[in-house]
């Protein structure tokens, strides 16, 4: 990995268009960074992604390859019965 | 722009999202097939139609999920959309947006969660499509990664 030293207001520029700037530092150790990218260029949290990744990953395996009859009656009964019920709770925050 | 919105059965049609599925290299076309055509179609079969790869570099064929409309299930559902995914998938009229989120099926399926922290979202019109990735930590956003199935009386 490349590693940069940079004081507070400098830039690094990647690639063509991709430029980010040392906003603040503070003295708890948290850095605020400024990022100018083209639109198209998707920017996350990589903490956020890995987990959407590994749920996205996790509910594939999960998933069969195909549904039998059983299964499919089993989705259909289950979702009539919800859309009728009349009060849906909400979910249970973690 | 907020999400909140009555329920909307799914109905099938082709999706084209404008980045890669997060966890699979080049899924960007899908097929969404309901699981029963009768109303209320509230769950669907997810289709990748491209060849994929995993981050590993593992190649992966007929990667398949079950998604459902939300709404049904969580009628409070309400997610903030930025003005970037908005543009990108031109949903400047809001009769066009449609949710999707993931299932993560168990035995018994009322076990099951969905993934309400990063729905997909759907212009149903064109089937551009999105999966949104928060910029809030779970707890921030309010929907979980995991959110178990409302109790059902009957299972």
């Amino acid at each position: 990995m490349l590693t940069l030293t940079r004081e507070v207001g400098q830039k690094i520029v990647i690639g063509e268009d991709i430029v980010l700037t040392v906003v603040s530092v503070s003295s708890n150790g948290r850095v605020k960074l400024g990022i100018e990218a083209p639109k198209q260029v998707r920017i996350d949290r990589m903490e956020v992604l890995d987990r959407i990744r590994q749920e996205n990953l996790d509910s594939a395996n999960a998933t069969p390859a195909s549904d039998t009859a059983s299964d499919v009656a089993a989705w259909a009964s289950y979702g009539a019965r919800r859309a009728n019920a009349r009060k849906a709770k909400p979910p249970t925050e973690s | 722009m907020r999400t909140a919105r009555a329920p909307i059965p799914i109905t099938r049609m082709d999706l084209t999202l404008q980045h890669d599925m997060p966890g699979f290299r080049g899924a960007r076309h899908f097929a969404v097939e309901p699981l029963v055509e009768e109303e209320p179609a509230i769950f669907a079969r997810l289709r990748c139609t491209d060849s994929i790869h995993l981050h590993s570099g593992e190649m992966l064929n007929n990667l398949s999920l079950l998604v459902m409309s939300p709404e049904y299930l969580w009628h409070d559902y309400d997610v903030e959309i930025g003005e970037a995914m908005i543009e990108e998938l031109d949903l400047s009229d809001p009769d066009d947006l449609a949710l999707l989120v993931i299932i993560h099926p168990q035995d018994p399926l009322s076990k099951s969660t969905a993934n309400l922290y990063s729905p997909l979202v759907v212009n149903r019109r064109t089937g551009v499509a999105d999966q949104l990735v928060p910029t809030t930590s779970e707890q921030e956003f309010g929907w979980p990664v995991r959110a178990p199935f409302p109790l059902d009386q009957d299972d």
